[in-house]
């Protein structure tokens, strides 16, 4: 990929910026994150179900700032940043997740509770 | 240069495989693609004490002390959400100023974001020694441990990023968009996002969880 390299700002990375998006995904990280706030709150639903649909709000923020924010796409520009961030989630996924459901077998037939 | 896809022809004795000559490389997308899987292992980090706060959230390790109600509060924790959130949107105005070519506009907007990325610290600040006086100090117990370790790893990490936008102020004052402070201002770009993303979880799985 060749880029003129006499006028930085004129990079592709940075002409994805617009301030548009920023404004889109700023109103709608917020208002995920508000209905999660006010459903806990309220105490709308069982805990396990709680949880479940908060896990499910944060999950729709972080699409929503990888791509209004982080413009991640499958475009020349951007794809090894989204298959680079793919090909790290499922670690993410692995280290949190094991750990977690590790301690809480180990929590529900060992512990004193 | 030649690019071989899926779909080309299979390849005989004329096939190219390499070229012969390097071609010349984009320093700014090397340097932002190398900060970005940079970004993805601290990503790393942070799984590594979501993990410890997951363990270390069972009633035996609160030890008869505060428990996850007691010591994050989600309605102001979604005031902080909201300044921190203000402060990454004030940071895109700086990549759209950058965009622009408008070096002055641009470090209006990065002051911007430093205040209000200063005041969400203020917040924290002012929130943890509260913590700390009503009988929550890290070393009162598991819990309270892992506890602080996060949000204080989080908040350590939007210092740095602050202390990053003087010194992007003050270069872009002296140099101007050249191609060593776009690459740097499309880092810090990645960098303050990010902080934001990984509030997200901070504030979901700390802040509101513990009010389930």
């Amino acid at each position: 990929m060749s880029v003129d390299n006499t006028k930085p700002w004129e990079h592709p990375e940075v002409s994805l910026s617009s301030a548009g998006k920023y404004f889109t995904g700023y109103v709608v990280t917020l208002a995920l994150l508000g209905v999660s706030l006010l459903l806990v709150r309220e105490h709308a639903m069982t805990a396990f179900n709680l949880l479940a649909t908060i896990s499910v709000l944060a999950f729709l923020t972080t699409i929503a700032k990888l791509v209004f924010l982080f413009h991640l796409d499958f475009s020349e520009t951007q794809r090894w940043n989204t298959l680079t961030l793919m090909l790290n989630v499922p670690l993410l996924i692995l280290s949190v997740g094991l750990t977690s459901w590790m301690f809480q077998v180990l929590f529900r037939r060992v512990m004193m509770h | 240069m030649i690019v071989a896809g899926l779909h080309d022809d299979p390849p005989g004795p004329g096939t190219v495989l390499w070229a012969d000559i390097d071609h010349e490389h984009d320093m700014m997308s090397t340097r932002m693609l190398g900060f970005w899987l940079y970004m993805l292992s601290d990503s790393l980090i942070f799984a590594a004490l979501f993990a410890a706060y997951a363990v270390l959230s069972y009633p035996t390790s609160f030890m008869g002390g505060p428990t996850p109600r007691d010591v994050a509060s989600p309605l102001y924790g979604y005031a902080e959400t909201v300044v921190l959130f203000t402060s990454v949107f004030a940071y895109g105005m700086v990549m759209v100023k950058l965009r622009h070519d408008l070096p002055r506009a641009a470090i209006g907007w990065l002051l911007v974001s430093f205040l209000i990325g200063a005041f969400f610290i203020g917040m924290e600040t002012h929130e943890l020694r509260d913590v700390a006086l009503a009988g929550g100090p890290p070393q009162r117990s598991g819990f309270l441990s892992i506890f602080w370790c996060v949000v204080v790893a989080h908040g350590v990490h939007l210092l740095f990023g602050l202390l990053w936008m003087l010194v992007m102020v003050a270069q872009i004052a002296r140099d101007g968009f050249t191609q060593l402070v776009t690459y740097r201002l499309a880092n810090l770009k990645v960098y303050w996002l990010y902080q934001g993303l990984i509030w997200t979880f901070v504030y979901t799985f700390v802040y509101l969880r513990g009010s389930i």
